[in-house]
């Protein structure tokens, strides 16, 4: 018995040590970011002689997928990385604003942008911008799969000057400032040919306002602030970006005060924050839709009759209550007014049953069983609320939720019947081209759209600089949706940045994120 | 001994092939491509191609299985489709994570269960045992997520006194290990209670008894010794689980460990990166079997002495 006794207190004394091992010398949670339990940090508001706190800790939901800045496909990516790689220029409330060059032009004819670059502007290692650091970033980038569409369009990328980079394109192409623009982040050729891709990379050297300073693989991000930045000091000095996969997690995170600032908060829990006077809340519309698609080269759905019964059994309102706990803004559009090219209010059909039972009398339907396939366990409830609305009209819906790599390559292949999916484009209309347009189609048509007077609206629309023209056949494609019922709009997705209440975020962008140099602590 | 060490190492080696063989299918059978994860949003149909082809996934299934083991006998288990990083540096920079929560929960799940279990079984039906049986089967039957929440809520919001995010400091873990050892405590708990109430009946402990041998010596040496078999058994196998199935418990504590790794590359049909992560696992997890195995030997000597005769 007593050898039993000293092996359990041995046990105990290795559980201690596993445990101690892990902690290393500190024994504080809030380490530099003060960020924790003690009252100081608390979020009670600091006496009016204690200096303002300058660290943040920042929640986010998952980790760098790639260091690469010029894959395009994550947004959290882009948000995190826009506080050490800046862009030529910034996309605001329907505003370009210059961020690393002074000014830009187009010439006559639409195809040679010019941009003149900001003086004086210096990367993390010392050295000065210029434009040959400018054209080998676009350069970089254009080669990239992600810019693959860009691409074809720019014919050459040229420095007249040290200050000065010249894009020619091979014809006009409108999106061109919000693709490239304001996407295309400028890194240091002189670092990246000296350290290699993926080394320079990892290790970025930037123009932003923030240095990365550690990445821990799976755990968090720590930037610090980068003295000479050309935009001048700013008020946090430290952040960390620290993973919370859970967005229940991140909401306690953020009510125990272990995070500041939190871009992941489950829906239902949206309403408690925005009331809590202890934090504030932003609901930020982003850029995308969420929409019912089918495909309409199946039957029932090659019938207009049958896609507008569809169209007016759901009652997207009932869905945002219900299934989105109230937080999405209802979608009137595939795009909203943060567009460029944003065609006005289309207001697709309200619920109506009535009209909805006439149309669905006028079709070829005979009461089949129809797939409705997700591939998200985000969408169940939605398609559940759907297939009960449809069911009230006399169209039976069975909804399937498949595997998201299976459902990926269905719906890219036509192997489906009906879907719901969750669209984010950059905010240019003439972007939707690849979810409407025949070219799309094995991609991101997933409705399999092939009309010819679409494509060719998509093309003009993004062939000439002229917005009044652009509107005209956006339009015609918004109005050609309607008629046609080829997609019913649900809602816009919503971003809930909530914060801490003596923290001041100047601005959050379309993605729904804010760079580090907008926020301050409230002294 | 040490030939029965050595000739388990060298079934590992078949055992791992297979695994490989498995997940390398697998992944590559299900529907989807790389580029198509990778990319996402606006690509063209040339882009996915071309990265497609740069990853090389558009070479035939066989080819480029036998490329990664020919890779794997180099040392180089293959780079991240995802990331572009070597994908045994992504492991490896993560590990430490799973390991340290893996090894603090199954000792501390030893140090609850057992005892109770012993406890349990001496004094079966009393208010002990009742106590002691009812609250394994609530640790067991609790879901993990909602107790790890429920511990968040309690000790981080209500009372402020434990952090919950990361892991940079001891009481980082404090949470989550608990959180992980309940349920494999319970399981530890039921086992030891039963296995004690069948040697604590046998007749070498009656007679220790009738030989007057002090209680606590009855159960500890005698009664405990003897039931400590399927426990270990029970131990390694939890353990083992542990290290790759604690994805929900990095995700509500904010811990990247190889488990979040895992599931992160089987949605982004990252080949390369799930293949290495089983596949360390299953080392890990023959490694802690083969470590079950000679444990045996040295709880029991019947078993001690074939090895011996071998």
């Amino acid at each position: 018995m007593k050898k039993m006794w000293i092996s359990l207190t041995a046990v105990l004394m290795l559980t201690l040590m596993v445990l101690a091992g892990c902690g290393g010398a500190g024994g504080s949670s809030g380490s530099s970011g003060g960020s924790g339990n003690t009252p100081a940090a608390a979020g009670t508001a600091p006496s009016e002689a204690a200096p303002a706190r300058d660290t943040i800790k920042v929640a986010m939901k998952s980790e760098l997928s790639t260091m690469d800045p010029y894959n395009n496909s994550v947004t959290v990516d882009r948000a995190a990385r826009a506080n050490w790689y800046e862009t030529l220029l910034v996309y605001y409330k329907g505003q370009f604003e210059p961020l690393l060059c002074e000014k830009y032009s187009i010439s006559q004819d639409g195809l040679t942008y010019t941009f003149n670059l900001k003086q004086g502007v210096k990367f993390h290692d010392g050295s000065l911008l210029t434009a040959e650091d400018v054209a080998y970033s676009l350069q970089k980038g254009l080669a990239a799969a992600s810019y693959a569409t860009e691409a074809t369009y720019v014919n050459e990328v040229r420095v007249k000057d040290v200050n000065t980079v010249e894009v020619e394109l091979k014809q006009i192409y409108a999106p061109f400032l919000l693709a490239v623009g304001t996407k295309v982040c400028i890194i240091n050729k002189a670092y990246m040919e000296a350290k290699g891709d993926q080394a320079g990379y990892n290790e970025p050297i930037g123009t932003g306002p923030y240095r990365l300073t550690e990445r821990v693989a799976g755990q968090k991000l720590v930037a610090e602030a980068f003295a000479d930045w050309h935009g001048g000091s700013t008020a946090l000095k430290k952040a960390e970006f620290v993973v919370i996969a859970d967005p229940t997690s991140a909401q306690m995170a953020l009510e125990s005060r272990e995070v500041d600032l939190t871009y992941i908060l489950p829906s239902i829990a949206v309403k408690s924050i925005e009331s809590n006077p202890d934090f504030k809340l932003e609901k930020v519309t982003a850029l995308g839709c969420g929409y019912l698609v089918y495909n309409l080269e199946k039957y029932p759905f090659n019938d207009v009759n049958f896609r507008q019964a569809l169209a007016h059994s759901i009652d997207r309102d009932k869905i945002i209550a219900s299934a989105l706990d109230g937080v999405p803004n209802r979608a009137t559009n595939l795009w909203n007014e943060e567009f460029v090219g944003y065609t006005g209010n289309t207001n697709f059909d309200e619920v109506d049953l009535e009209k909805a039972k006439e149309y669905l009398a006028q079709s070829g339907y005979k009461g089949e069983s129809i797939s409705f396939t997700i591939g998200n366990e985000t969408y169940k409830r939605i398609a559940v609320i759907m297939q009960e609305d449809l069911r009230k009209v006399g169209i039976n819906v069975d909804v399937q939720q498949v595997e998201i790599n299976s459902w990926i390559d269905d719906m890219t292949k036509g192997n489906f019947g009906m879907a719901f999916i969750n669209e984010a484009v950059e905010a240019d209309v003439g972007m939707w081209t690849h979810v409407l347009s025949s070219g799309g189609i094995g991609v991101l048509n997933m409705s399999r759209l092939a009309v010819p007077e679409i494509d060719e609206a998509f093309v003009k629309g993004a062939s000439t600089n002229d917005q009044a023209e652009r509107q005209k056949y956006y339009d015609q494609i918004g109005s050609y949706l309607k008629d046609q019922a080829i997609v019913v709009p649900v809602y816009y997705p919503t971003m809930t940045p909530a914060y801490d209440k003596n923290l001041t975020v100047k601005r959050i962008y379309a993605d729904g994120y804010a760079r580090l140099c907008d926020i301050r602590w409230n002294s | 001994m040490g030939k029965f060490v050595l000739r388990r190492i060298l079934q590992l080696i078949p055992v791992l092939l297979g695994v490989t063989f498995l997940v390398f299918c697998i992944i590559s059978l299900t529907p989807g491509d790389p580029a198509t994860s990778i990319l996402g949003a606006t690509a063209t149909p040339e882009a996915i191609k071309q990265l497609n082809h740069e990853l090389g996934y558009d070479r035939p299934l066989p080819v480029r299985y036998l490329d990664y083991i020919g890779g794997l006998l180099r040392g180089d288990f293959g780079t991240s489709y995802r990331s572009r990083e070597p994908v045994l540096k992504e492991i490896i920079s993560r590990f430490p994570t799973t390991l340290k929560l893996s090894v603090a929960a199954i000792i501390l799940s030893v140090i609850i269960g057992v005892p109770l279990g012993v406890l349990s079984a001496v004094r079966q039906y009393s208010i002990l045992d009742f106590t002691g049986m009812i609250t394994a089967m609530f640790m067991a039957s609790v879901p993990q997520f909602w107790l790890g929440l429920m511990c968040i809520l309690i000790f981080s919001v209500k009372l402020g006194w434990l952090p919950f995010i990361g892991n940079s400091t001891w009481r980082h873990f404090i949470m989550p290990v608990f959180t992980l050892a309940l349920p494999v405590a319970a399981k530890n708990l039921r086992l030891t209670r039963t296995t004690m109430l069948e040697t604590i009946r046998e007749d070498y402990v009656r007679t220790a008894r009738a030989k007057g041998v002090r209680e606590g010596v009855v159960i500890g040496k005698h009664a405990l010794r003897n039931a400590l078999m399927p426990i270990v058994t029970n131990v390694g196998i939890n353990f083992g689980a542990l290290l790759g199935g604690m994805v929900v418990i990095e995700s509500v504590f904010g811990m990247g460990g190889v488990g979040t790794l895992t599931i992160t590359a089987i949605r982004m049909k990252d080949v390369p990166q799930v293949t290495a992560s089983i596949l360390f696992l299953a080392f890990i997890y023959c490694l802690l079997m083969l470590i079950v195995d000679i444990v045996y030997a040295y709880i029991d000597p019947r078993v001690k002495a074939r090895y011996v005769k071998d």
